[in-house]
C-alpha cells in the first residue's frame, strides 16, 4: 500500500517548510535530513507515494541514493521528484538519476503541489505510520 | 797526229778529240780520257759510221750538225756546248771547240764539262735558297768594310724599315743613323775585331744581332758582317704576356674570394693570399704544391671532412664538371666553394676553386629562419612543454651539441624543463642538471643577476670554478660528474626574462673545442632566450586564468547553490503563508516566518564573505583595533549559535581565561570566531565542541576543537585558500570562504591559524594573535 510524501532534505527550514504545507494540503507527509536515512527508512519497508528529494547532502547524498535505490529493483519504482540546487540538471545526469519530475530551487510552490497530486492522494495517513 | 804517243797524252786529257768526214759525218779517228767515260772505245767509234749522230744528245743532235755543216761550209772555227749520251745512257755535258781541217775533214775537240756545270748549279740554287731565305725572313744582314762603308745589305728586316739596298749600299754605317749612338759603339766593337750578339731597342724595333769580324789575309781587321734578327714581334708577345700575368695576379690577389688553381696530376699551380688567409694555411704548407697536403692540412676544420674528400674525388674523377657547395666549418664559419675546370682549347687541363667566406650572410639568413622556426614553434599552443623540447632539439647541432632549458619552480629551484643533445642517451643526463640556485655558479649566477654568460675555455678543471673565481669549487660532485661526461668545451647561457623576473635559462654547450661562441651567437642566443620566456609567461599566465576561470565557474556554482538554499526556503514560506492565508492552523505562520528571517541573516552573511573576498583579494581589508576581550566574543558567538548547535546535536563547550584582551577588531575577530565555530557545528559529526581561550607565551590562543570528521593531512593547507574545502561540494555545501576569510583576518592582525587533525578524526583549529 502506497505511503505518503518523503520529503530529503538536509535543510533544516526548507525541510520544515515543505512538510508543513503539504500536511496542511492534507498529504502524509515523513523527513529525513540525509539519504541514508531515507535509504534506512525505504529497507524498512516504508513505501512513499513520492520522494521529494534533494541532492546535495551530507552523509549520503542525492545521487548515492538514487544509486542504491535504482540498484534494488523494489525501491526504484519509488517515484522521485528531484530538487536541484545548482539550476537544470545536465542531461547525462538526469538519465542516471532518472526522476519522475525535477524542480529546480527556489522553484515555485504550485508546482511542487502539482507534481505531488500527480503521485499522492491528499487524505491520507503519513506512510508508514 | 797518231802517233801512239800523242794518244797515249790525249788520253790523260778529260777531253775528246775525234776527227770525221765533213760529208758523211763518219768518226774517222777518236781519241781521250772521256771518250772512256762515255763507256766507248776508239775503235767502236769509228768502226759505226752513225756514232757520232747516235751518241749525240737528241734535243743537241741538230743544232751541233748545223754547226758541223757551217764550219764545212766556211772553214771558220764554231764552239758550243752540247750533250753526248754515254753507252749506259746517262747524259753528259760537253764544251766543243769544232775546225774545219785540210780535205774534207772536220776536227773537234770535245771538253767534258758535265761537273763544272753541276757545281755551277748547285752554287746557283743554294744562292737563290738563301736569297730566298734572306728575303722572306725578319733579318737584315750586312757586310762592312774597314771604313765603315756599307758593301752589302740583304733582308726582308730592310723591307719592314721601308728601306731598299741601294739606299744603303755605299754609305757609312755612322752616317746612316747618326742619332744611335748604341748602334755606332757595337759597329766600332766589330770593326775593331770582336765577335758578339747584341740585343737593342733601336731603329723600330728590337733586334739581335749577331756581329762577325772580317780579317784580310794578313790578319788585319778589314770590316764585319752582321745578321740582324726582328725580335719587335718576339718582344711585343712577350710583354703582352707579362702584362696578362701581371693583370691576372693582381685580379687574383684583389679578390674577396680564395683562388686555387690545381692541374690534372693534382700539382697546385696557383694561389692568392686570400686563399691561404681563409684556410689558415701557414704558406710552407703549399711549398711543395702538393694538393694532398693543403687538403690534409684544412680537414681537420670541418664539420664534415668525409663528405669534403668525397666531393673533390668525385670532382677529379670527372675534369669536365662544375659544382658549387657549401663547406662548415666546426667554428661555426662557412664556405661557398665552386670548382670548374681549367681549359685549354677546350681541354680540361686542371681544376680551379673559389672558395667565399659567405658565414656573416649565412649566419644572418639562418639566424633569421631559426628565429622564424622558433617563434612559430613557440606561437603553438603550450599544452605542456614540448614546444621547449622542440627548441631545445632545433639548437643541435646549428648552435650547440646539447641544450638545457631550465625553469625556476614556484619552490625556488631550477630544474630541466627540456634538454636535447645530438645522441639521445644522454638526454636524461641532461635532465638531471639543476643548477643549485644557492651557489655563485655559471647557470645559477645567469639566473640571479639575468646577464648571460660564455665561456669558450672550459675544460674538466674549470668547470667547476666559479665565475668570480674567488673562491674553490662549491658545485655539487653529481653536477660536475654529469658535466664531465656530457663534455663540454664551450658554454653560454641566457636568461630567460618575462616581465622583469628570471623564470630561467638556456644553457648551449658545446664538446667541440673548436667551438667559439662570439657576439653573434650571443645575440641570437638572448633573442631566443627573450621568445621562449615570453612564450613559457604566456603559458603560465594562460594556464593560471584557466585555473582561474575554473575556480570562478565552480565558485559561480556554488554561490549560486548557496543562495538559492535561503531564497527557496523564503519562496517556500511566503508562498505557503499566500496559499494557506487565513486557514492556517496554529503556529504554521510563526514558524513560516522564523525560518524566513533565519534564511535573511543567512543571506547577508554570503553577501558579507562574498564583500570580504572581493576586499582581501583587492588589500583593502582594514582594521579597527580598539580594546577587545577575545573570551567575551568568543562567549557571544556560542550564545549566537546555541540554536543551529543543539539542532546539530552539538553540545558547545567554553573553557575562557579571563582579560586576553588586545588591540583587535572586534568585528572582525567575531567573524572568525563564527567561522570557525559554524564549521565545527557543520563537520562535528553532532559531537561536543570545545572553545578554548588562554594566554600562551605572550600571545592569545583561541583553540576550536571538535571530534567531526577530521582534516586529512594532504588538504590542511589548501583549506585555507580561496574556494576550496577538505570535502566532496555534493555532500557540504558553504562557499568553501570561511577559512580563508578567517586566515586572511588574523593574518592582518599579524596572528597565525592552523589546523591539526588525528587519524582517528577530529579537527583542532588554532588561533595565536599577538596583543596589538
Amino acid at each position: 500500500m502506497a505511503g505518503g510524501v518523503l520529503v530529503v532534505e538536509d535543510d533544516e527550514d526548507i525541510r520544515a517548510d515543505l512538510t508543513a504545507i503539504l500536511r496542511v494540503k492534507g498529504f502524509a507527509v515523513d523527513e529525513a535530513a540525509n539519504g541514508k536515512e531515507a535509504l534506512a527508512r525505504l529497507r524498512d519497508g516504508e513505501r512513499p507515494c513520492l520522494m521529494v528529494l534533494d541532492l546535495m547532502m551530507p552523509v549520503m547524498n542525492g545521487w548515492e541514493l538514487r544509486a542504491a535505490m535504482l540498484a534494488d529493483g523494489d525501491l526504484a519504482k519509488v517515484p522521485v521528484v528531484v530538487v536541484s540546487g545548482k539550476g537544470r540538471i545536465p542531461p547525462d545526469e538526469e538519465r542516471t538519476l532518472a526522476p519522475a519530475a525535477v524542480l529546480v530551487k527556489p522553484f515555485e510552490l504550485s508546482e511542487l503541489l502539482d507534481v505531488v497530486a500527480r503521485f499522492c492522494a491528499a487524505g491520507q495517513a503519513a506512510a508508514g505510520r | 797526229m797518231t802517233a801512239p804517243a800523242t794518244i797515249e797524252l790525249l788520253g790523260r786529257l778529260d777531253a775528246v778529240v775525234f776527227e770525221a768526214d765533213a760529208k758523211t759525218l763518219r768518226v774517222t779517228f777518236a781519241a781521250g780520257g772521256a771518250l772512256e767515260r762515255l763507256g766507248f772505245s776508239a775503235e767502236e767509234c769509228t768502226g759505226d759510221a752513225q756514232f757520232l749522230i747516235k751518241r749525240l744528245h737528241p734535243d743537241d743532235r741538230e743544232r751541233f750538225l748545223a754547226r758541223l755543216q757551217e764550219v764545212a761550209g766556211d772553214g771558220k772555227e764554231r764552239q758550243l756546248e752540247h750533250r753526248m749520251v754515254s753507252a749506259d745512257g746517262h747524259e753528259r755535258w760537253f764544251r766543243s771547240e769544232l775546225h774545219a781541217v785540210a780535205g774534207e775533214g772536220l776536227l773537234g775537240v770535245m771538253i767534258d764539262v758535265t761537273e763544272a756545270r753541276r757545281t755551277a748549279e748547285a752554287l746557283r740554287a743554294t744562292e737563290s735558297r738563301l736569297r730566298q731565305v734572306i728575303n722572306n725572313t725578319a733579318v737584315i744582314l750586312f757586310a762592312v768594310d774597314a771604313n765603315g762603308i756599307v758593301t752589302l745589305s740583304e733582308g726582308s728586316g730592310l723591307r719592314a724599315l721601308g728601306l731598299q739596298p741601294s739606299e744603303i749600299v755605299g754609305r757609312s754605317v755612322f752616317d746612316l743613323y747618326p742619332s744611335e749612338l748604341e748602334m755606332h759603339a757595337l759597329a766600332r766593337r766589330a770593326l775593331a775585331g770582336e765577335e758578339f750578339t747584341s740585343t737593342t731597342a733601336t731603329i723600330g724595333g728590337w733586334w739581335e744581332t749577331h756581329w762577325t769580324p772580317l780579317v784580310d789575309d794578313d790578319g788585319r781587321p778589314s770590316g764585319f758582317t752582321a745578321v740582324s734578327l726582328d725580335l719587335t714581334g718576339r718582344k711585343r708577345a712577350e710583354a703582352e704576356s707579362a702584362q696578362a700575368a701581371s693583370l691576372l695576379r693582381a685580379a687574383l690577389e684583389a679578390t674577396t674570394d680564395g683562388i686555387l688553381v690545381v692541374d690534372s696530376s693534382g700539382r697546385i699551380v696557383d694561389y692568392n693570399q686570400r686563399f691561404l688567409e681563409l684556410w689558415r694555411i701557414p704558406p710552407d704548407v703549399l711549398e711543395s704544391r702538393e694538393n694532398g697536403r693543403g687538403i690534409a692540412f684544412v680537414l681537420d676544420q670541418l664539420r664534415d671532412p668525409e663528405s669534403f674528400v668525397a666531393k673533390i674525388r668525385a670532382l677529379y674523377a670527372d675534369e669536365n664538371a662544375v659544382s658549387h657547395d657549401v663547406l662548415e666549418f666546426r667554428d661555426g664559419r662557412i664556405f661557398e666553394r665552386d670548382s670548374r675546370p681549367q681549359l685549354v682549347g677546350g681541354r680540361a687541363v686542371g681544376r680551379v676553386w673559389s672558395f667565399r667566406d659567405v658565414t656573416v650572410e649565412r649566419r644572418a639568413t639562418r639566424r633569421a629562419t631559426f628565429l622564424a622556426a622558433a617563434s612559430k614553434i613557440l606561437a603553438a599552443p603550450l599544452d605542456d612543454v614540448t614546444p621547449l623540447d622542440a627548441i631545445a632539439r632545433m639548437t643541435v647541432p646549428w648552435l650547440c651539441d646539447w641544450c638545457n632549458i631550465v625553469l625556476v619552480d614556484d619552490d625556488g629551484r631550477a630544474r630541466s624543463a627540456a634538454a636535447f643533445h645530438h645522441d639521445a642517451s644522454q638526454i636524461p643526463l641532461i635532465r638531471r642538471l639543476h643548477p643549485d640556485l644557492r651557489k655563485n655558479l655559471a647557470v645559477a649566477r645567469v639566473i640571479a643577476t639575468g646577464e648571460p654568460i660564455v665561456d669558450n675555455e672550459l675544460n674538466d678543471a674549470t668547470l667547476d670554478v666559479p665565475l668570480d673565481k674567488a673562491a674553490v669549487s662549491l658545485a655539487s660532485e653529481e653536477m660536475l660528474g654529469i658535466l664531465r661526461t656530457l663534455g663540454i668545451r664551450a658554454r653560454a647561457a641566457v636568461p630567460l626574462r618575462a616581465r622583469g623576473q628570471i623564470i630561467g635559462a638556456i644553457i648551449f654547450a658545446s664538446s667541440d673545442p673548436h667551438r667559439r661562441y662570439d657576439n653573434d651567437d650571443l645575440t641570437l642566443m638572448m633573442d631566443l632566450g627573450q621568445r621562449a620566456a615570453l612564450a613559457i609567461d604566456n603559458h603560465r599566465l594562460y594556464q593560471a586564468s584557466k585555473q582561474a576561470v575554473a575556480l570562478r565557474d565552480e565558485f559561480l556554482s556554488i554561490a549560486s547553490h548557496e543562495l538559492r538554499t535561503p531564497v527557496t526556503s523564503l519562496q517556500l514560506a511566503v508562498q505557503s503563508a499566500i496559499t494557506i492565508g487565513s486557514d492556517a492552523p496554529a503556529g504554521f505562520l510563526p514558524r513560516a516566518f522564523e525560518s524566513a528571517e533565519r534564511q535573511t541573516r543567512r543571506l547577508g552573511r554570503l553577501v558579507d564573505a562574498l564583500l570580504d573576498v572581493s576586499r582581501i583579494q583587492a588589500g583593502r581589508l582594514e582594521l579597527q583595533r580598539e580594546p577587545t576581550d577575545l573570551s567575551a566574543i568568543v562567549r557571544e558567538v556560542a550564545a549566537l549559535f546555541s540554536d543551529d548547535a543543539r539542532r546539530a546535536g552539538c553540545e558547545v563547550r567554553l573553557e575562557l581565561e579571563d582579560g586576553v584582551v588586545g588591540r583587535w577588531d572586534r568585528v572582525r575577530l567575531e567573524q572568525v570566531a563564527t567561522n570557525l565555530l559554524s564549521n565545527a557545528i557543520k563537520y562535528g559529526a553532532a559531537a561536543p565542541i570545545d572553545l578554548a581561550v588562554r594566554r600562551v607565551d605572550g600571545r592569545a590562543r583561541l583553540a576550536v576543537c571538535d571530534a567531526g570528521i577530521g582534516v586529512p593531512e594532504a588538504e590542511r593547507n589548501r583549506i585555507f585558500e580561496r574556494f576550496e574545502r577538505a570535502v566532496s561540494a555534493k555532500h557540504y555545501g558553504g562557499l568553501g570562504l570561511g577559512l580563508y576569510i578567517a586566515r586572511s583576518i588574523i593574518e592582518a592582525h599579524g596572528g597565525t591559524i592552523t589546523v591539526t587533525s588525528a587519524p582517528t578524526g577530529g579537527a583542532r583549529f588554532v588561533v595565536e594573535l599577538p596583543f596589538d
